[in-house]
């Protein structure tokens, strides 16, 4: 018995102390294994329920400008309702609300909602409209602006030339080739099961008015008038997703419908024209459709190296109905090869970058890329047998449908060499396949290294250097039975080519409110193999930019950017012809300066002012040395300020006026007039020269 | 006896095993413990919006969220982005500042992959699938450098002040964006991500679409075609005549016509003939060179559909 007990002792010790082992080290993987649910967030603040600003006042337009409404929609002197507002709920079980909304009294606004239930779902709704003005003073004989069918007053009596057009001048109507765009987006966002997500995304564009158009009879003369602009697109962009912390995998279908109005657009000839000619027609664009599936997906191998890449397949395709070979009735009941063209472009995209990216080692990291791009047009051929202008027949042609196949191979090696110095070089190899073109085949190879020294927190710095080499195949015109072009052209699309690029980056933070950040890119393209075509390109960009912060409380900016373009163009009307070279030079000067403050609880106070300035300088020369055009100028200023005084917890007021002066001058337009030229009846478009200033109160009501 | 012994000595080892272990579930909790002992309330004890970086505007975004258990709060909340923070909560009560928390941001001194590994560890299956190895993971850019999480509304999903975002680093496109010829970008009508992805790199310049041209028909649908009489650069690819971030030119025009055409077309006759300054004014002045130029017949460069337009002018 006593060895019994014995016994029974050592065993309960043991699974006392057993116990107490168990539950030790228990408790020590829960010590690291907080339970955060008892943490009580006391202090968090409770924002459930309605948040939000309404904004409501009247503002007012100085000038009636097209130019200063482009985009604005603001093309009407005088006042203008000014309601601005926004909205956000939420509350302890997820559920969410937004309601985003900006310039709701004018035309060009936009209103966005999205809502739902946080980590389930989530529906979301946009609805925005922009105006676009073209055409600056545009003036037209034209009636019937917005129609397909553009006639000439009754008393119209045509003429050889514009100066000999003599009721022209009585008969002008404005006209303001406007555009507007409204679009409607509504989607849902649906977290299905864990890991599952699908996304659904609808919007249709419809986007109507004006735009000019030109077009001739033969090369005796044209016109300018506007065509009616009556589009609408339907789109539809679905995704499934697989979404896991390891992999993740995509597969999206994207469509997308276009319809236009009108397929076409007949204009009488305002110019003496025999008995056929009087009205001409062109075609406008078709109808079309766009499919596209695709699977795309990522897979981290191991935590160093990860995979992701995407795939799909697209179809382009459209088959409006042709309008006849002319319009003149000489022509107009001549066979087509086929009433509809039953176009159809194959479309593949094969993704792979990263993408292989592998991280050999803690400072060395590696990154590999492949994509290919195929356009494969399998639109039908046949011979077509244009007149051209409604006038000339000409000698049959066939469509070229074109194709391309891209293929595009990368890998980048990143090395940290030291704590503030970090290397990277890589390769990247290009072959553009195209057909029915100059050019079959050409191959571009790029090198470029990186050097980034990063020595503290207060300096960055960053120089990249790049070297590129285009070679093509024989450069052999194809013979589609068009124009032939000088023997000795490269289009500088498929030329032999160098090119360079020169990036380097400063960032300085000598305090930490202070941030002054410099950069400077260089880029160059020699066309050497080129002796007629584009010769060569270089583009430099020096920026300057400072921006100061004091907290939270003062934001200070500036910048400025100095733009030169240039460019240097060789050509010549035939073989024995002597080459004439033009020179461009469009330099660009950008500043800024801006101030935002919240001077406290009550006032903030924001002024940002921008200039552009741009000239354009033009010089062709043949062997007479000719004086160069006058130079081409843009000189944008533009001014605002906005104020916001919150009187009590629910009333505000905001003050927000805007200036802004426009100059512009353009050879080609200025002066030239309806009439200007006499052998084609303009729209009469001037440069835009504008000041005008906006001012807006508004009321600001906070619940 | 020996026997005994030997278990005596195996009893009181056991024991002493015992009560060393039970003197660690008494004290572990007080060292092993990372985590501040409240979690947010320990942290807004000091950080609330009377504070350098005010931070209670997080509690109206779905980063607060406590239902969601995707999002940090329904966790170790303000510890699950910035790290546990007992030392931090300890080295604050006694008077020093050593023990800093994960900060974010361009300033941070952390450097921008650890940030990122934060972010990533929740949002990287969310539309982040090809982060890795993009551009913008490779120039070390932060997640936070972008985005602001301590208030009510992101600047980057506010359309009229997303670009002044992208535009900190890309000071050249903001200048373009100024040009006469642009997309209404400094209007508030456009923004950067309705063309770029910046979270992704499968495709070219971070687009949204598979390649340039599938990019802009999400807007400009009438260019797709196809085209009976296809223009074939316009086939190809937008930006060999136009730049889409703007240009000095009408129509986002990388040159003006006649020149532009002329860099690839030169037929004899018009189309290859210098046109000087003594074409754009008095007795010389040339319909191919004023007005819309080459564009005053030759108005479909983007393709026609006409059954006669193979020369584009229909």
């Amino acid at each position: 018995m006593k060895t019994f007990k014995n016994i029974q002792k050592s065993t309960f010790n043991k699974f006392i102390l057993l116990s107490i082992v168990l539950a030790g080290l228990s408790s020590i993987a829960s010590a690291n294994d907080t339970d955060f649910s008892k943490w009580k967030c006391k202090l968090c603040p409770d924002y459930s329920g309605w948040t939000g600003d309404v904004a409501f006042g009247l503002g007012f337009v100085s000038e009636d400008d097209l130019r200063f409404a482009d985009f604005r929609g603001q093309d009407e002197q005088g006042l203008y309702l000014a309601i601005d507002g926004r909205a956000h709920y939420q509350d302890a079980d997820g559920y969410y609300f937004n309601l985003n909304s900006h310039n709701l009294g004018l035309d060009s606004r936009q209103l966005e909602i999205n809502g739902g239930h946080q980590g389930k779902y989530e529906y979301r709704f946009g609805w925005s409209e922009i105006s676009k003005y073209r055409g600056y003073g545009s003036q037209t004989p034209f009636l019937g602006a917005g129609t397909d069918n553009l006639t000439l007053p009754t008393d119209w009596v045509p003429a050889v030339s514009t100066d000999q057009m003599t009721q022209l001048g009585g008969l002008l109507l404005n006209t303001s080739l406007k555009t507007h765009r409204k679009i409607l987006d509504a989607g849902v966002t649906w977290k299905f099961a864990q890991n599952w997500e699908y996304r659904f995304d609808y919007q249709k564009q419809k986007k109507n008015g004006t735009r000019p158009f030109a077009a001739g009879l033969f090369f005796n003369n044209a016109s300018q008038f506007p065509v009616p602009v009556d589009f609408t697109t339907d789109q539809i962009d679905m995704v499934l997703s697989w979404l896991g912390k390891r992999s993740q995998v995509r597969i999206g279908l994207i469509g997308s419908w276009f319809d236009n109005a009108n397929n076409s657009v007949t204009w009488q000839n305002p110019f003496t024209s025999g008995a056929n000619t009087q009205t001409l027609r062109a075609a406008l664009e078709p109808d079309n459709k766009y499919y596209q599936l695709s699977v795309s997906g990522a897979f981290a191998l191991s935590p160093k190296v990860k995979l992701s890449g995407s795939a799909s397949i697209g179809e382009m395709s459209q088959d409006d109905q042709f309008i006849p070979y002319s319009i003149n009735p000489l022509f107009s009941d001549a066979q087509l090869p086929r009433t509809s063209l039953d176009a159809q472009v194959d479309t593949s995209t094969f993704n792979l970058s990263g993408k292989l990216s592998a991280r050999l080692n803690r400072k060395l990291t590696f990154t590999a890329r492949v994509k290919f791009d195929e356009r494969d047009n399998k639109t039908p051929v046949d011979l077509y047998t244009p007149v051209t202008t409604d006038l000339v027949p000409s000698a049959g042609r066939l469509n070229r449908p074109y194709s391309y196949d891209k293929e595009k191979y990368s890998a980048d090696l990143r090395f940290r060499a030291h704590r503030v110095v970090k290397l990277s070089t890589g390769v990247k190899f290009e072959n553009l396949d195209r057909t029915l073109q100059a050019v079959e085949e050409s191959e571009e190879t790029t090198l470029w290294g990186e050097i980034k020294l990063n020595p503290n927190a207060q300096v960055q710095g960053r120089i990249k250097f790049e070297d590129s080499k285009r070679d093509i195949s024989d450069y052999l015109q194809p013979d589609d039975g068009g124009s032939v072009d000088h023997p000795l052209l490269r289009k500088f699309n498929q030329a032999d080519r160098d090119r360079e690029r020169l990036q380097v980056e400063i960032n300085i933070y000598p305090i930490e409110a202070l941030g002054i950040n410099l950069s400077f890119f260089h880029a160059r393209d020699d066309y050497e193999e080129s002796q007629i075509g584009l010769q060569k390109s270089d583009e430099e960009s020096y920026t300057i930019d400072l921006s100061y912060a004091v907290g939270t409380k003062i934001n200070l900016y500036a910048f400025l950017t100095e733009d030169d373009i240039d460019a240097e163009l060789v050509n010549a009307t035939g073989v024995n012809a002597i080459p004439w070279n033009a020179i461009t030079k469009d330099s660009i000067t950008t500043a800024g300066l801006g101030l935002s403050t919240n001077l406290n609880k009550k006032v903030s106070l924001g002024l940002d002012f921008v200039s552009s300035n741009s000239k354009g300088d033009i010089s062709v020369q043949t062997d007479q040395n000719e004086a160069p055009f006058s130079p081409l100028r843009t000189n944008l200023k533009n001014a605002r300020i906005h104020f916001d005084y919150q009187v009590n917890d629910h009333w505000g007021y905001k003050l927000y006026t805007e200036y802004e002066k426009y100059y512009s001058k353009d050879w080609a337009i200025d002066g030239v007039g309806v009439d200007g030229i006499g052998s084609v009846l303009t729209l009469g478009t001037q440069s835009p020269n504008y000041s005008a200033w906006i001012f807006r109160l508004q009321a600001n009501y906070r619940f | 006896m020996i026997t005994t012994n030997r278990k005596k000595r195996y009893n009181k080892l056991i024991v002493g095993f015992g009560l060393i272990i039970g003197l660690l579930i008494v004290v572990t909790p007080l060292y092993a413990e990372d985590f501040t002992r409240k979690g947010a309330d320990s942290c807004l004890k000091c950080h609330d919006e009377e504070s350098d970086f005010p931070v209670l505007s997080i509690f109206k975004t779905k980063h607060a969220s406590q239902v969601d258990p995707e999002s940090p709060f329904a966790s170790a909340q303000c510890e699950s982005c910035h790290g546990a923070g007992k030392d931090h909560e300890r080295s604050q009560k006694k008077g020093k500042d050593d023990k800093p928390m994960l900060t974010f941001g361009k300033t941070s001194n952390i450097p921008a992959s650890q940030q990122n590994k934060v972010c990533l560890g929740c949002h990287q299956n969310h539309g982040r699938t090809g982060w890795t190895g993009s551009v913008h993971e490779e120039e070390d850019v932060a997640c936070a450098s972008c985005h602001q999480v301590h208030v009510e509304r992101d600047r980057v999903f506010n359309a009229q002040a997303q670009q002044q975002v992208c535009f900190g680093c890309h000071a050249t496109t903001r200048a373009e964006s100024h040009r006469a010829s642009a997309h209404p970008l400094r209007f508030g009508q456009m923004s950067c991500s309705d063309c770029h992805n910046p979270h992704d790199s499968n495709n070219d310049s971070l687009l949204n679409r598979s390649n340039i041209n599938d990019t802009c028909y999400t807007c400009h649908a009438e260019k797709r075609g196809p085209f009976l009489w296809e223009h074939a650069p316009v086939a190809e690819d937008c930006t060999i005549c136009h730049n889409p971030h703007g240009s000095n030119h009408q129509a986002m025009l990388k040159q003006r016509p006649p020149l532009l055409c002329q860099q690839c077309h030169s037929p004899s006759g018009h189309p290859s003939t210098a046109y000087t300054s003594e074409n754009a004014s008095g007795n010389f002045q040339s319909r191919f060179v004023l007005g819309r130029s080459c564009s005053n017949c030759h108005s479909q460069v983007h393709g026609s559909n006409h059954p006669s337009g193979a020369t584009i002018s229909r």
